[in-house]
């Protein structure tokens, strides 16, 4: 096997695990907050109906929440049992080499440098990310904790540590975002498609470009001496039920979030308590309401003369009083003395010289018929039929 | 146990953990939210016919023009049907020149075709009709409202045209430009209180209803403002929903707001909030949502809104506001209610803490994130220097 292609173990299968939870829960976090920062943008309503919704939305970011939580509570208790009982170096500690390694490598980026800066197990660019997504975390964890919890937590602090804590945790989340589209992705991808994180192995080239101190180090055989079997079961001892503890604090503390108060009511709220339907008066209303003022009845128009024939008043008056209806629309009309002879649809309308027989005469006594005729002009119809009904 | 084994067994229990957590969580926090749909029925279209050779309005009124004339409905109602032939010449209707049996067009002779209906009411609903043949536009809105709907589900309280326009005595309403007269404004109210008496009353007493009928002034809204006209929508999951919009179309408006000495920010700082940002997400997407998250009335009253200074009701007295929110918060203590900056955009006066917090991350974001962006580009330029040296 040639030096080339000799491979070495960059991380072990469960960092590469750690990685896809975090890689998982840290885009389903990214996605699900920032669509709902910014609901004037379509494509967050796209995204929101097609995961189900706001409420939908807001669950599967919690799920994610918590999840990131629980890796990082992992991450910790791991990272505890390696630094004590394995004493591993603290290869991801910031130090004064990381500054010269950053000004080196802009110096020999803008041609101040000869060369590029000898980097070890963590590069300054990997710590800058590490490190800032530390920071990241514990903003949005803090602000994330209010913000799932507002009454507990303005139990002890003001009120507006709440809407503070919801600009931190936006403004954050598009810091952390953009660090990650930004930064690591052309460090890891654009640079130079570094797959170690998914396969666990980098080659003997890709050790020498990126971390050519670890190489170094690791061929020169010189290692740390591994401690004693005895030294290590002495540790355990020691940091295993410390470890216990500290995921049952962690755990616990993950529990508190998640339960620790019921923020809003989940029913419906009394909008108002009123009666919709209450009628102030009966529902019975009239559409033809009796007017204040009564009309006036259509005057008398009972001739003038005694003996009327239907020239002197007879016609006059039974033009007004009955041609207004009769004639406008078939059946008998009252125009002329001609027509009235005709009578209409039930006969002729009076028998000369038998009133008692006369349809007119009849309808007229026996009350009620629209266009009444007054008593008076009653009388001087009976007489004009009585004496022949006569024209002239 | 070997490192590889001891790898295995975190691993399992890592993505075990991670897949219970999930479930668990899921199933705590997944409210269940029931969905309804609102379906509009079609319009009715209009033919905007008159009956030609109809009787004179004189002929009907030799009987009519008579007061007192009453006749008996076959339920036994006893219906007026007397008119005041001078007052009607007054009305919408008689100004138009609306001879009687435009709108009584089955009435052509005497004795009058017998009645088909029972009841007053469905008489009011055959005349609607006759009301189409003119107001055709109106006829059709009536189709979608939740009155139509309250009629065709058998609620015989349900208002037909004449309920609310008694067609003889009706004016106008409108001036020519089609723009609801001030004193029909004021008449509004009392036009709906017929039926909604209670909310009537508590509108009157609020601060819309008692500068519109106390002080005649008409900026403020009346009944068909919010509720629409003729398509009286039915008070359902959309629209409470869309109602913040409704409000918006006042209260946005800046030169409207300022003649008030009122923000014209209430909407936007809303909607930039948690509560207006759900319901906005919620209209957008899912508009008949069932939800109890606020919008403005949840908070300001329904009918019976007030000056945000009314020591009883007003929002801006503390007290107030916490029992406001202790509606849906129950457990709120009196801090909680200023986690709402009571429609206060962030600044070094109203909330300090919010404004700094915005401050630091418009310096910080350019800074980190310029910064890197340098530091690639540096990088990008220098790798492409060396690839053309080497090739």
């Amino acid at each position: 096997m040639s030096d080339n292609q000799k491979t070495f173990v960059r991380f072990p299968l469960a960092q590469r695990i750690e990685h896809i939870l975090l890689l998982v829960s840290f885009s389903t976090l990214g996605i699900t907050g920032l669509i709902q920062k910014f609901i004037h943008v379509d494509i967050s309503l796209w995204i929101i109906e097609l995961l189900g919704g706001v409420s939908a939305v807001r669950v599967i970011h919690r799920v994610a929440a918590t999840i990131f939580l629980l890796e990082i509570i992992y991450h910790f208790v791991v990272m505890g049992y390696k630094l004590y009982v394995h004493r591993v170096e603290m290869t991801m500690l910031p130090g004064i080499k990381d500054v010269k390694d950053g000004f080196q490598a802009i110096g020999y980026n803008i041609g101040k440098a000869k060369a590029r800066p000898k980097l070890g197990r963590f590069t300054f660019d990997e710590k800058v990310e590490y490190w800032a997504m530390m920071w990241g975390n514990l903003v949005m964890i803090i602000t994330g904790f209010m913000l799932w919890n507002p009454i507990k937590t303005t139990d002890i602090l003001p009120g507006v540590f709440i809407p503070a804590a919801k600009a931190a945790h936006g403004a954050e989340a598009i810091l952390a975002v953009l660090a990650i589209l930004i930064w690591h992705m052309y460090h890891v991808h654009l640079k130079h498609f570094n797959k170690s994180i998914f396969t666990g192995k980098l080659s003997r080239h890709e050790m020498e470009e990126e971390h050519a101190l670890e190489l170094e180090k690791l061929e020169s055989g010189v290692e740390k001496p591994t401690p004693s079997e005895k030294t290590l079961k002495k540790r355990r001892m020691i940091y295993f039920p410390l470890a216990a503890i500290l995921s049952i604090v962690g755990l616990a503390v993950v529990y508190l979030f998640v339960t620790v108060e019921n923020t809003a009511i989940s029913s419906m709220p009394v909008a108002e308590e009123v009666q919709i339907l209450a009628t102030a008066q009966p529902t019975v209303t009239t559409a033809a309401t009796p007017t204040e003022k009564p009309a006036e009845p259509v005057a008398v128009v009972a001739p003038a003369v005694d003996n009327a024939t239907w020239d002197t008043g007879i016609g006059a008056m039974l033009s007004t009083k009955c041609a207004m209806c009769h004639g406008a629309s078939g059946g008998v009309s009252f125009a002329s003395y001609s027509d009235v002879l005709k009578g209409g649809g039930n006969g002729p309308v009076f028998t000369a010289g038998d009133s008692a027989n006369s349809l007119i005469v009849q309808l007229m006594q026996r009350g009620g018929h629209p266009g009444q005729l007054a008593p008076e002009e009653l009388d001087a119809l009976i007489a004009w039929i009585t004496a022949g009904a006569p024209e002239k | 146990m070997t490192e590889r084994k001891r790898n295995h067994l975190t691993t399992i229990i890592l993505v075990a953990g991670g897949i219970l957590a999930a479930v668990l969580i899921t199933a705590a926090f997944f409210p269940v939210l029931p969905a309804q749909a609102t379906a509009a029925p079609a319009a009715v279209p209009a033919s905007p016919e008159l009956a030609a050779d109809a009787l004179p309005d004189s002929a009907c009124l030799g009987c009519h023009g008579k007061a007192g004339m009453v006749t008996t409905l076959p339920d036994g109602e006893k219906l007026s049907i007397s008119i005041d032939g001078e007052l009607y010449k007054e009305t919408v209707h008689g100004n138009y020149g609306l001879a009687c049996t435009a709108c009584h067009a089955s009435i052509t002779s005497f004795p009058h075709t017998a009645l088909t209906v029972e009841t007053h009411k469905e008489f009011s609903f055959e005349a609607t009709e006759s009301c189409q043949k003119c107001h055709a536009d109106q006829y059709s809105a009536v189709q979608d409202s939740i009155h139509m709907k309250a009629h065709n589900d058998g609620n015989v309280m349900a208002p037909a045209c004449t309920d609310c326009h008694n067609p003889h005595t009706q004016t106008h309403l409108v001036d020519e430009n089609g723009t609801t007269l001030n004193e029909a404004r004021v008449n509004i109210p009392i036009t709906c209180s017929k039926c909604h008496a209670e909310i009537t009353e508590q509108y009157k007493n609020s601060v819309h209803g008692s500068s519109l009928l106390e002080e005649g002034n008409t900026d403020t809204p009346t009944c068909i403002d919010c509720h629409s006209v003729h398509n009286v929508g039915e008070v359902d999951n959309a629209f409470h929903l869309r109602s913040p919009q409704i409000c918006s179309e006042c209260h946005s408006n800046k030169e409207l707001m300022d003649k008030y000495g009122l923000s014209s920010q209430v909407n936007n700082t809303y909607v930039a909030d948690f509560h207006g940002t759900t319901v906005t997400i919620f209209e957008k997407t899912a508009p008949d949502q069932v939800t109890n998250t606020p919008v403005c009335i949840d908070c300001h009253g329904v009918h019976n809104m007030t000056r945000s200074e009314d020591p009883n009701n007003g929002l801006h007295v503390k007290a107030n506001l916490l029992r406001t929110c202790q509606k849906c918060h129950p457990d709120a203590n009196e801090n909680f209610p200023d986690s709402w900056m009571s429609h206060y955009q962030a600044s070094p006066e109203t909330a300090p803490l919010v404004f700094y917090v915005n401050l630091f991350y418009k310096i910080l974001i350019p800074v980190v994130i310029g910064g890197m962006i340098l530091y690639i580009l540096s990088d990008i330029i220098r790798r492409l220097i060396e690839k053309r040296k080497g090739a």
